[in-house]
């Protein structure tokens, strides 16, 4: 295959993954507003795009298939048949069998061809054309479409469009059209308004517009057609090539996600190699040393720049992974005999695709519990008040410099009471422990700890919400949860937008570095003027702006024992997560600068507290982020156990 | 149902007529255009210059687009062009597959007050 065509392929299996997926949602949504011929159209079109794609590039048992997907919703469109639920189940599963089909293009991904065919019969039965055996595999081999090779040379072509009068009435959507025809190529599109009539006398369900375009694709005029031939009953268009029309560059282009974490750390090794000369710059003096430092102060901003531009490019927006949550939450919520819906909101919030692809899983596991433990059944909805049909909330919003999410439901809310007797049993806390409802619905993100006394498919199996928030801590971010008993439960996430660069200081402690992320940095202290006190039980707190603080030793936290001496010597941390604060004990300030993480992970096995590893510079050093939730969480845990003992 | 939400001091500086800011709906669609058209007509006749808050809009399709491109016409045509406030991007991505950013005179003052 030419490099040019396997281009073409990728570009058509990713465009084919995001017009499944919006496939999928439009269906959840046609579920419930069964006569929305708008709803339909836009299905239809989707599936018709990646018909066209799938002839083009070969891929004919795809082609095969999802023509006989628009038979039955072609079916549904002209009212042939209703919108049944077999109907509204035979769909989604197209979805994924296509899903399925577009990834055994790829290698090592094995298709459950039984499962195709039966998807494939139930289609072509539901609109009376069960006597049709579906093609086999094999018999699929054998192209179905005749496919011929995309012509790799860019060509432009002109089209001109013109709409018919029932164009829009009949769920054709010129701008989807587009958008479909841009999917080819660069797309340059001029309106021509003449025809289109005064506000008074416009006729506002008929398109009277018209429009030029210039197509530069290299897309044969087949595929082109392909799109067009959506709209061919109530317009009027031409299509002609344009003779040497020099090749447009495309205004977009897919990166692979490799190639922008290359220069991500390129990016991330000029900042640390220029923190370094800034040290040595430091130390030189007189007019030309001001000169270096001036020219240096520029290329810093560009380098600064340059990180920014490299990281908008790596940014997706957080529908990428709401969207699957529609479909999840009604497969699971059926079984069950539960009624939910989900609504997002703020899913345009853009975060690095690397951290969206780790939160996908946490995200996973919350709703799971949503439904699986929050959510009540509908007679008991109805009878404590409520709507039959709950809700799950996903929310995204970006916050300074993070991004929150939540997700919430409208369930029955945890029982704190159950919590604390479980937690007891466990031995997690002692039998008289005196903890605020804040404190006890937390506990549910310890090691083991479940309250539901059966195990189930969804959740339940006593694992999960710690791994949750260990995957949070591990990604830099921090999950909290509230409750009302009756109202409901909400998860809260806050996320770095990137975990690729941190900036922080750099402290030292029994020989180690650490790193101190600059986002919970308050003060340093240090330790000669710290007013140092001790607590009732004996352990140390600092006198900080009218606060007492827990003052922790980091060397005896992370390894038992310190070999720093009590009071007047080192530095105290002052560090918050959220409105918690405390002061860590540690050696010396070496440094602020931006810290590139050129290799996430834990290398310090269990130690709490502990979060990345960050090599600071090429070969230069290795310090270890703190996990200061985990130290502030820690701290708290002490005074609780102080206050128990 | 959109409504004129309020009215600024006039911009123009000839000081002939107020400008009022109108919240476009949430969906710019042809299920709600004949609703929107009616909504537009009335903005035409107030002989105000109109600030077209497109904040709210969160779907458009080509036929409310056609429909506000009619109002941006002729409500340039009686001398007032329309200015827009926060144009999102579904709307100017949207214009611009059309075609039709320069006729709605969203390359002028798309997001400004």
């Amino acid at each position: 295959m030419s490099h040019g065509m396997q281009q073409f392929h990728e570009h058509f299996l990713a465009e084919s993954q995001e017009a499944l997926s919006a496939i999928e949602s439009l269906l959840l949504q046609l579920a419930t507003q069964t006569d929305n011929a708008e709803l339909l159209a836009k299905i239809f079109r989707l599936a018709h795009s990646i018909k066209g794609g799938a002839a083009m590039c070969g891929f004919s048992q795809v082609a095969a298939y999802t023509h006989s997907l628009e038979t039955l919703l072609d079916a549904l469109r002209n009212r042939r048949i209703e919108l049944s639920t077999r109907a509204s189940d035979a769909l989604l599963q197209s979805v994924d069998v296509l899903r399925e089909m577009l990834g055994t293009t790829q290698p090592h991904q094995p298709a459950d061809l039984l499962r195709h065919d039966a998807v494939h019969a139930e289609l072509l039965a539901l609109v009376g054309l069960s006597g049709e055996k579906p093609q086999s595999a094999e018999a699929q081999a054998t192209p179905a479409v005749v496919v011929k090779p995309a012509a790799q040379a860019q060509q432009a072509w002109k089209i001109n469009f013109e709409c018919g009068p029932q164009l829009l009435s009949n769920g054709v959507d010129p701008l989807q059209l587009f958008n479909d025809l841009s999917t080819l190529g660069s797309l340059q599109v001029q309106a021509q308004l003449q025809a289109l009539p005064s506000l008074q006398d416009l006729d506002t369900q008929a398109c009277q517009l018209s429009w030029d375009m210039v197509l530069t694709t290299a897309a044969p005029a087949e595929s082109i057609e392909l799109v067009l031939e959506w709209a061919a009953s109530d317009c009027r268009y031409t299509l002609s090539p344009i003779a040497n029309q020099p090749p447009v560059e495309k205004p977009s282009a897919r990166i692979s996600v490799d190639k922008l974490d290359d220069i991500l750390r390129m990016a991330g090794e000029l900042v640390t190699q220029q923190a370094q000369l800034h040290r040595l710059a430091g130390s030189l003096q007189g007019a030309v040393a001001e000169q270096l430092r001036a020219g240096m102060a520029q290329i810093d901003a560009r380098i600064h720049e340059l990180q920014d531009a490299v990281m908008c490019t790596r940014l997706s927006p957080v529908s990428t992974v709401f969207a699957p949550f529609n479909r999840l939450v009604r497969d699971l919520a059926g079984p069950l005999g539960k009624q939910i819906r989900v609504l997002n909101s703020g899913e345009r919030t853009e975060m690095d695709k690397a951290l969206l692809e780790k939160i996908a899983d946490p995200l996973l596991h919350l709703v799971r519990n949503c439904v699986d433990h929050g959510i009540e059944s509908p007679a008991v909805r109805v009878a404590a008040g409520k709507p039959a049909e709950g809700e799950i909330r996903l929310y995204a919003a970006h916050r300074g410099g993070s991004v929150t999410i939540e997700v919430s439901d409208d369930g029955k809310g945890l029982d704190t009471q159950r919590i604390l007797a479980k937690a007891i049993r466990l031995g997690l806390v002692a039998a008289n422990a005196n903890l605020s409802p804040e404190q006890i619905t937390n506990l549910v993100f310890l090691a083991g700890f479940s309250t539901s006394d059966v195990t189930t498919e969804l959740s339940g199996r006593g694992v999960g919400m710690d791994v949750v928030r260990r995957k949070v801590l591990e990604l830099g971010g921090t999950i909290d949860i509230s409750s009302q008993a009756g109202r409901g439960t909400r998860f809260t996430m806050s996320l770095p937008l990137s975990t690729s660069v941190v900036d922080g200081i750099t402290v030292s402690c029994a020989d180690e570095l650490y790193i101190v992320p600059l986002t919970m940095l308050v003060e340093c202290v240090p330790g000669p003027e710290a007013k140092l006190s001790a607590a009732a039980d004996q352990s140390p707190v600092l006198a900080y702006r009218g606060e007492h603080l827990p003052v922790l030793d980091l060397e005896a936290l992370l390894f038992g024992s310190s070999t720093a001496q009590a009071d007047a010597s080192g530095l105290l941390v002052v560090v918050e997560d959220g409105d918690k604060r405390i002061a860590l004990r540690v050696d010396a300030l070496l440094d602020r600068q931006p810290i590139v993480l050129k290799s996430i992970h834990n290398g310090h096995g269990q130690i709490d507290g502990i979060g990345a590893t960050a090599i600071l510079a090429a070969g230069s050093a290795v310090a270890r982020i703190l996990d200061i939730p985990a130290l502030v969480q820690q701290s708290g845990s002490q005074q609780q156990r102080r206050r128990i003992a | 149902m959109a409504v004129v939400k309020n009215t600024l001091d006039d911009v123009t500086g000839d000081g002939s007529s107020a400008t009022a800011v109108y919240d476009l709906p949430r969906r710019c669609t042809m299920a709600e255009a004949m609703a929107l058209r009616e909504d537009l007509l009335l903005q035409l006749d107030s002989g105000q210059h109109i600030t077209l808050n497109a904040e709210p809009v969160q779907e458009v399709d080509t036929a409310g687009l056609q429909l506000l491109t009619a109002f941006a016409r002729d409500i340039a045509a009686a001398g007032r062009p329309v200015r827009w406030h926060s144009a999102p991007s579904v709307l100017t991505e949207g214009a611009a597959r059309l075609g039709l950013v320069a006729a709605l005179g969203l390359n002028a003052d798309q997001g400004s007050a």
